[in-house]
């Protein structure tokens, strides 16, 4: 199992689409196992940061580098491999509902096997594949959900499920788009201490994005903001005040309801 | 909605159709009352003496619901190979970007189209005629001429499944380092599957009348003895063999319904 983060190092990355420009020169230096709240309002850019950091997307403009290797320099099997170290957790959770929560978090091994060893996995789990993915669930909260399948589950045993597939890939980052989007005030303390315990456990690098400061203050060490796809707060949780949060967040005249 | 209805009255005024049409013929309604009479009483045994050593009525039903099931059974198993590969090859999602942009993806994707289209523009009876002017009265013809038409239409609904199944856990399997191959069976089947095996129950019920009716052109299903009995006025042995079919597809309900409830992927 990994014990030890990568760092992420963004230079002057811009990610345009054909019709907008996602994220504006943007540069972003993240030391291994450090814990990053991401916040700004809806459109500002936080899923394609994310995105760009997991290697989903490739910067129109600028580099990424993940432990000082350039994304753009490696062949397609090497960026895969790259990928397979990256644990995503995405806001809709994207498990596949009608498949057990043994056989969904079996999956997040896929970068590194072949297609048959990977239907064999799934299908059918060696003991001590079993045994993994119990003690991830059970590590999780959900221990008992093993043979679940997903679709019976409630959205935070959804959400653990995918935390623990992420963490079946032994991976060297989290990287979570709105994990406590849909989830109540207590739930959510609840998740963000998982995550950064899990961090603390392994190392791990983490960036989450969320939109409350005492909570990105209670579980983070650093907090970025970015307002129209530029980077507009970088520090400490501890230096920004409720103030710089609110001037984030605030709409402007002829701004559309996003 | 109103363009639809005025195509109807159209197509009504140039087939000619009148409600005198719908007058039954002298003697239709005697005959149609003497068959509809017999549907509640369904002979158990022959109306005529048959020959020696014929099997009893109801034995002979059931071989025929056995002969009836075998042969959709075979034709739905060739159609279901034909299916899944053209549905596959058939489907967007099949194909990776960058096979996409080398140009073998879309010819191959054009011809798997092409011959889903062709084998399923031609109805299994017209296969029957065709295949029986080629290889003549064996049980081959009458598969082959189910799984044609069926392969294609699974082939194109099992496709449009595929590519309108939720493309999230695809897309997520993608970024943790899935190949294009392992995305497919595992971020995007799965989520295309139930849906998949619930029209393929469908499409073999529909198989279970199409090879009873095959039985018109001699293959020794239902409908070969439903033919003999009504050509000779037996409507109570017809009736007994149409209730067998009725009963046969409810069985197949019945096991679609059972099997779906356990269906875990």
């Amino acid at each position: 199992m990994s014990t030890h983060g990568c760092s992420f190092d963004l230079r002057s990355a811009t990610l345009s689409f054909a019709d907008r420009v996602a994220l504006l020169s943007v540069s972003v230096s993240i030391k291994a196992g450090e814990r990053i709240a991401l916040v700004g309002p809806s459109g500002a850019g936080k899923t394609s940061l994310l995105r760009l950091l997991g290697g989903a997307v490739a910067p129109s403009e600028g580099t990424l580098l993940i432990d000082q290797r350039d994304l753009a320099q490696l062949s397609n099997k090497a960026l895969r491999e790259e990928r397979a170290r990256l644990g995503f957790v995405h806001q809709d959770y994207a498990l596949i509902p009608n498949m057990r929560a043994l056989q969904n978090v079996l999956m997040g091994r896929l970068g590194t096997q072949s297609t048959l060893a990977a239907m064999r996995s799934v299908f059918w789990p060696s003991l001590r594949e079993e045994t993994a993915v119990h003690a991830l669930l059970q590590r999780v909260g959900i221990g008992d959900r093993l043979y679940q399948r997903v679709d019976t589950l409630s959205g935070g045993e959804r959400q653990r499920v995918a935390i623990a597939r992420a963490l079946y890939q032994s991976p060297r980052a989290l990287l979570c788009d709105e994990p406590v989007a849909s989830v109540d005030p207590a739930r959510a303390r609840d998740v963000l201490a998982l995550l950064r315990d899990l961090s603390t456990e392994r190392g791990l690098t983490l960036v989450a994005s969320l939109h409350d400061l005492q909570l990105a203050q209670q579980c983070f060490d650093r907090l970025i903001g970015l307002r129209h796809g530029q980077v507009v707060i970088d520090g400490p949780v501890g230096s920004v005040n409720s103030q710089a949060l609110a001037d984030l967040y605030r709409m402007e005249a002829g701004e559309p309801l996003a | 909605m109103l363009a639809l209805l005025c195509l109807g009255a159209l197509c009504a005024w140039w087939l000619d159709l009148t409600p005198s049409g719908l007058i039954p013929r002298e003697g239709g309604v005697r005959l149609a009352g003497q068959f509809f009479a017999r549907a509640f009483t369904p002979a158990w045994d022959y109306e005529t003496t048959p020959p020696d050593g014929t099997p009893p009525l109801v034995l002979k039903a059931l071989e025929g619901a056995r002969r009836t099931v075998v042969f959709a059974a075979a034709g739905m198993s060739l159609a279901l190979v034909f299916g899944v590969v053209l549905g596959f090859l058939g489907s967007s999602a099949w194909w990776p970007q960058r096979v996409r942009s080398s140009g073998v993806g879309p010819m191959v994707w054009i011809i798997a189209r092409s011959i889903m289209v062709a084998m399923r523009s031609v109805h299994e009876l017209l296969w029957a005629v065709l295949f029986l002017a080629a290889f003549g009265l064996n049980s081959f013809t009458a598969v082959v001429a189910i799984a044609l038409p069926y392969g294609g239409t699974l082939a194109k609904i099992f496709s449009e499944m595929i590519d309108e199944a939720p493309r999230d856990s695809a897309v997520a399997l993608r970024q943790l380092g899935a190949s294009g191959t392992q995305t497919f069976l595992l971020g995007l089947l799965p989520r295309a599957l139930p849906d998949m095996w619930a029209y393929a129950f469908y499409r073999f019920e529909c198989a279970i009348r199409s090879s009873a009716v095959l039985g018109f052109f001699g293959f020794e299903t239902l409908g070969y003895s439903i033919k003999q009995s009504f050509e000779n006025l037996q409507y109570g042995e017809v009736w007994l063999y149409l209730w067998t079919l009725f009963g046969l597809v409810v069985m197949v309900e019945l096991w679609a319904a059972s099997a779906r409830k356990r269906f875990v992927a």
